[in-house]
């Protein structure tokens, strides 16, 4: 459960702010990746994710990364 | 619009209008086969959304081992003048719906995809990252558009997966039969209507 998914629906919200979004997108790139939301950006960029990792394209719906491929 | 009835529309006149209505259906299916869990969007920087479930990963109930499934939407908002006056509505860009075995949905068996990214078609890719399958994980098989109610309803039907409601199916059914019908494109899984004449294209 993420902190900052539950702040936001613990008070009643269906959005979280951008400083909330960017920083649950990092807390996904962490996790799930092993990297920051930045580096996840720079490496989307240069073709450079680990294609096999299926929570790629979900990170980079949630942050607005267009991948080369999916 | 054959399928058309006047209480399937919620006119919306805002964007917040829009998205609660759009989360209303979502959240609903959801319901089908999780009790805890809702939506939430997620601004991103070029001013469109994501679409999210909280929590991320969803545990999906089985006999035979539980399943967990990742959905994420991209979408924005758009007039919607269908209707004679103007309104908003959500426009869905893109969508990834993963199911896996695991909490870090390794091994992946399915993921549907539609999103900015070559292929630009809408496909599945099964079991991804699965070394018992190697090679396969690399296909992206063509599917049309795929929506979150057929993927929660091929789950409950073929993988066992245990619903969360009694009237699951007529959750899913309704919630689908509206997505479908206002719809831009790609009207999903249609089922043969009772008396159809199958000779019909």
């Amino acid at each position: 459960m993420s902190p900052t998914l539950s702040k936001a629906v613990t008070e009643g919200r269906d959005e979280l702010t951008p400083e909330e979004a960017e920083r649950f997108a990092d807390e996904q790139a962490q996790q799930y990746l092993g990297m920051s939301i930045e580096e996840f950006r720079k490496r989307a960029a240069a073709d450079d994710l680990p294609e096999e990792n299926p929570m790629a394209v979900h990170i980079a719906l949630l942050a607005g990364v267009e991948l080369q491929a999916c | 619009m054959s399928n058309y009835r006047p209480a399937d529309r919620v006119p919306t006149r805002t964007d917040a209008d829009a998205k609660r209505r759009f989360f209303n259906f979502l959240g609903r299916s959801l319901s089908a086969v999780c009790k805890n869990a809702v939506w939430i969007a997620s601004p991103r920087t070029d001013g469109t959304f994501a679409a999210i479930t909280n929590p991320p990963i969803i545990r999906l109930r089985r006999d035979e081992g539980n399943l967990y499934l990742r959905s994420t939407l991209e979408f924005t908002y758009a007039d919607d003048d269908r209707f004679g006056a103007l309104e908003r509505k959500v426009v869905t860009l893109g969508y990834a719906h993963t199911v896996g075995e695991s909490d870090s949905l390794k091994p992946q068996l399915y993921s549907w995809e539609w999103a900015a990214a070559e292929p630009t078609y809408p496909h599945v890719h099964l079991r991804r990252s699965d070394p018992a399958f190697e090679g396969l994980g690399k296909l992206h098989i063509p599917t049309g558009r795929v929506f979150y109610e057929d993927v929660l309803r091929f789950l409950v039907d073929e993988h066992r997966v245990q619903p969360a409601r009694d009237d699951w199916r007529d959750v899913l059914d309704d919630s689908h039969r509206r997505v479908a019908m206002f719809a831009s494109w790609g009207a999903g899984l249609r089922r043969r209507a009772a008396g159809s004449d199958e000779s019909s294209p």
